[in-house]
């Protein structure tokens, strides 16, 4: 038989031999590469998938940067729509364009016109549509915005490594500045003007653009970051244009997906990991995904982390470690309570104290 | 006349059993039950209902507000409601802090909304609602303004001396000497919110705010020393006596 470029593949090049059998999501990831280091302080953003990444980091003895931690008698009122998911309250990133003003805004290079919806009884944030307790009157929003900004700046600039997750290609951008907003105005909050607002269905070129913007301006701050680029195997909710949306919704992870590819063979400490290809593959059982076939099944988010993690030769550990303020924290307000109720109630059991 | 005990016995009226005034509710008004003892120019005017024995004191219960709901009728009503939700959470200073619309704790901090930090009262609004919703006359009912927070020094001082509180501290981790009070300005801030939360109460239900007196705080919003009880959280006979003399007046009862 004729020698041929094929002969000297090793066997991962075969669909024969690495997913019709032995298939191993390991062999997805360049073993030269180690993704996370036993060190690493990491920041993630992106879709909602992004933000299953967090107890995984944490239980393998990573740092999982939060720069907008509230107190715990705050955070235990809890948040809408994960806001308290990621490493600043940013919430669910959905596309680059995003991503990128995000980052702007928190450098004061981008102002928005159009960053407030203001109600009767409170002031709502474009970016932030879903927070559970936004702010009351423009003074009280404005200095909240500045805050999460410095937050948001805080954490991407800090990280060793930023993780972020493709969501979506398609968006709704105000049409004075071009604001990329996370949801359609009118759908979580806000009210929707075709007047003040259009659909835009990025292409792979400005997504690359956009993310090697952010890459360049993000290292111009932190050259130390490395990146962790993966596409969020979990299909559109709903698409603007006139498709399917299972047709948009593949399109639409088309895109991303050779995105992250330009972008990882390109920039320096840019790594694409194969996350979708984990869940979406013709290999996955079919319990990686729900009942909905769209949200990722809890057994298909571990697949994806403990490859993460195992790839990169750390090990998950199943007892969480938490954070010396955090522990304080609890002390100091488990100590103010108890002595509040003791003045108050003059009420005293040994077993409480 | 008025009933002096409730069925049980727990709980009884103070000052008189044929009283204009009525007054309930929970720790802080034991500034003026104190007063009340002390000055008999209150005594017939203003009755108090309180644990029977005074020195074993507990949380008024569903008898208790039964008893005042009963007792009441046709009376003018001054509720002591709590009043230290401000130090329940934050009278130990932790590396946790905040900042809030007119709270600057730090640029480094994260910012708390208003609705939120009104989200984590709502517990104990909620159960006033509940109790002042029983009152089928709400108009005689006046809600009290609670003593201002003492001062950091002053609170430390009383931490550092006080080898009861010192010993909780290192029985739940911390060491004596990072048992310190929390600042002054994140005390008087949670302490204004709860008074505003308060009037934003009485005024939905049909009541009326009484704050706490002027004249016991100073111009930074501390309780003036002099009204001080030696305690952390409470106020003294003095201050009861402040309260008692604006509750009369409020109600347009002469008292002595």
């Amino acid at each position: 038989m004729a020698n041929n470029p094929y002969k000297s593949q090793s066997d991962k090049a075969f669909w024969s031999r690495s997913v019709s059998t032995n298939f191993d999501s390991q062999n997805l990831i360049d073993s030269s590469t180690q993704l996370l280091r036993g060190k690493d302080k990491v920041t993630s953003a992106g879709s909602c998938f992004a933000s299953n990444l967090v107890p995984y980091i944490e239980s393998a003895g990573l740092t999982y940067l939060r720069t907008e931690q509230l107190p715990h008698v705050f955070s235990s009122l809890g948040q809408n729509l994960g806001y308290a998911n990621f490493s600043a309250a940013y919430g669910n990133i959905y596309t680059t364009r995003q991503l990128l003003q995000l980052y702007l805004r928190s450098l004061g290079e981008f102002k928005p016109s159009d960053d407030k919806w203001v109600q009767e009884m409170s002031v709502i944030d474009a970016f932030r549509p879903g927070l559970k307790f936004p702010a009351s009157s423009v003074e009280e929003f404005e200095l909240h915005t500045k805050s999460h900004l410095r937050a948001t700046r805080e954490a991407f600039e800090t990280a060793d490594v930023f993780v972020y997750t493709f969501g979506l290609t398609e968006a709704w951008v105000s049409r004075i500045d071009g604001a990329t907003y996370p949801a359609c105005p009118g759908t979580i909050a806000g009210t929707y003007d075709p007047k003040k607002y259009e659909f835009r269905n990025f292409s792979v070129e400005e997504i690359v653009s956009d993310m090697a913007i952010f890459v360049e301006k993000l290292r111009g701050r932190n050259p130390k970051v490395r990146f962790i680029l993966s596409v969020s195997p979990v299909p559109l909710v709903a698409t603007a244009t006139d498709q399917h949306v299972l047709t948009a919704s593949t399109y639409s992870k088309s895109v991303l997906r050779v995105a992250a590819d330009e972008l990882s063979r390109n920039l320096k400490d840019v790594t694409y990991f194969p996350a979708y290809e984990i869940i979406t593959g013709p290999q996955a059982p079919i319990e990686y995904f729900e009942d909905d076939r769209r949200n990722v099944s809890k057994l298909g988010i571990e697949k994806v982390m403990n490859t993460l993690i195992q790839s990169s030769g750390l090990v998950s550990r199943s007892v969480l470690i938490q954070k010396q303020d955090e522990v304080d924290e609890e002390k100091a307000e488990m100590l103010s309570s108890r002595i509040t109720q003791i003045e108050c109630d003059e009420v005293m059991l040994d077993d409480q104290l | 006349m008025l009933q002096e005990f409730t069925k049980s016995g727990t709980w009884r009226i103070y000052g008189g059993l044929d009283p204009e005034i009525l007054i309930a509710g929970h720790s802080h008004t034991f500034a003026m039950f104190m007063a009340l003892q002390q000055n008999k120019k209150f005594q017939g005017a203003i009755g108090l209902v309180s644990h029977a024995n005074f020195d074993k004191q507990i949380r008024p219960d569903n008898e208790y507000w039964d008893f005042i709901v009963e007792q009441s009728s046709g009376k003018n009503l001054a509720i002591s409601w709590n009043g230290n939700e401000h130090n329940l959470h934050f009278l130990i200073d932790t590396k946790m802090k905040f900042n809030s619309l007119n709270l600057n704790s730090g640029s480094k901090y994260p910012f708390v909304t208003l609705s939120q930090i009104k989200e984590s009262f709502r517990p104990t609004f909620y159960e006033l609602e509940l109790i002042l919703s029983r009152f089928p006359d709400r108009s005689k009912i006046c809600l009290l303004g609670t003593p201002p927070p003492k001062s950091q020094t002053l609170l430390n001082s009383k931490i550092q001396d006080d080898e009861f509180f010192l010993e909780m501290g290192e029985k739940i981790g911390i060491q004596k000497k990072d048992i310190r009070a929390s600042s002054n300005e994140l005390r008087i801030f949670m302490w204004k919110l709860t008074q505003d939360l308060t009037e934003k109460s009485a005024k939905e239900l049909g009541c009326v705010f009484l704050p706490a007196p002027a004249e016991s705080f100073e111009r930074n919003f501390l309780l003036r020393e002099i009204y001080s009880v030696d305690d952390l959280t409470h106020a003294n006979p003095d201050y009861g006596l402040l309260m008692l003399e604006k509750i009369a007046e409020f109600f347009g009862v002469s008292v002595g």
